[in-house]
């Protein structure tokens, strides 16, 4: 049987090359110097008598797991993987609060439908609770799949400064947006009901829950992520 | 399972430093030439898979034992070639006296002749 001519070596050393890169502790650098080597070791095995096929299965197997290189490269530089976590925590929260207020939206709209009156508070923190567990699921689904490798190969399109900046700046705007919005709520709320001595706390009270809400979010998240990502490097 | 023909792994990954530093102390040297070397010398003794070197290498680039260069090679492929920096030749000499220390003090329960350090 001759599969020889089916092997594409172009093709297999693209998805192995697209295996490393999912990895985040693995730099787009030590990618490109991992693929030298699989190239270097090919002429070798080949003289060997091995088949190309072969030849690149051999080579890629005593290279070792790209799980286990990153976790190696994991263990010299746990702030890069800090640095990854901190990014997906933001991210993370972003995303949950933008989906929050539209959620928002529609238990209001649904109450309201249904006349529950009083007990949508309640729904609302189940809601928001559900929305927490949904994405951090849905995070933990995508850095396993396939799906998370093509994210993880576009989150390395920015440098690794960069990113920081953007994970500060969105964690920052959050939570500046959460507590602008609560602010306004209780000066529009005090205003419509002409309640003077009332907008101290009111206001208070709003920036204080928006804040504490702001905080146990990712706080949360990073939990979720921490213990669903470990450093792989326990393993050995 | 103790495995008594395989050099331990630990043993292993704590000679890849020593061991890195020897071998570009002869001279600059890239990835895959070095796992040769490793191969040729410890006759496949010394279990190592291939991925393992590069993140060795690139913990001792960041301490500034070696310095790196992206170069053509003969055949065109570009590859990164390693040598040791100044400190890395200092780190060198220290780390083989380390390791002959721990020779001889094996040595002597062996009935071993020392080695000079």
């Amino acid at each position: 049987m001759e599969t020889q001519s089916r092997f594409d070596l172009n093709n297999a050393v693209a998805a192995w090359r697209q295996e490393l890169a999912a990895q985040t502790a693995i730099s787009l650098e030590q990618a490109r110097e991992l693929e030298t080597h699989l190239l270097d070791a090919l002429p070798d095995l080949k003289q060997r008598g091995l088949t190309e096929e072969e030849a690149f299965w051999l080579a890629r197997r005593r290279l070792g797991k790209p799980e286990d290189i990153a976790a190696d490269f994991a263990k010299g530089n746990p702030g890069a993987v800090w640095r990854e976590r901190v990014f997906w925590i933001a991210l993370g929260a972003l995303t949950i609060h933008s989906g929050l207020a539209a959620l928002n939206g529609l238990v209001f709209f649904v109450v309201q439908l249904i006349g529950l009156g009083e007990s949508s508070t309640a729904f609302k923190v189940v809601f928001y609770f559900a929305g927490i567990a949904a994405v951090a699921l849905a995070l933990w689904q995508l850095s396993r799949s396939n799906e998370g490798a093509a994210l993880g190969w576009l989150a390395k399109v920015f440098t690794t400064r960069t990113r920081v900046a953007l994970c500060v700046g969105m964690v920052v705007l959050v939570s500046s947006l959460g507590a602008a919005v609560g602010f306004w709520q209780a000066l529009v709320t005090s205003a419509l009901y002409h309640q003077p001595t009332g907008v101290v706390i009111e206001v208070l009270i709003s920036v204080f829950r928006t804040a504490l809400m702001n905080l146990v979010l990712p706080v949360v998240l990073a939990i979720f992520i921490v213990r669903l990502a470990p450093l792989r490097s326990a393993k050995s | 399972m103790y495995k008594p023909f395989m050099i331990a792994k630990d043993l292993v990954a704590a000679s890849s430093r020593p061991l890195i530093l020897s071998l570009l102390a002869e001279g600059e040297s890239y990835g895959y030439a070095l796992i040769q070397r490793v191969r040729e010398l410890s006759h496949g003794e010394m279990k190592w898979t291939d991925g393992m070197l590069y993140p060795v290498l690139h913990r001792l680039e960041k301490e500034g034992l070696i310095e790196s260069e992206w170069r053509s090679a003969e055949s065109g492929r570009e590859r990164k070639y390693y040598r040791l920096s100044q400190d890395g030749r200092r780190a060198f000499k220290a780390e083989k006296q380390q390791w002959l220390r721990v020779h001889n003090t094996l040595g002597k329960l062996w009935k071993l002749n020392p080695v000079s350090i």
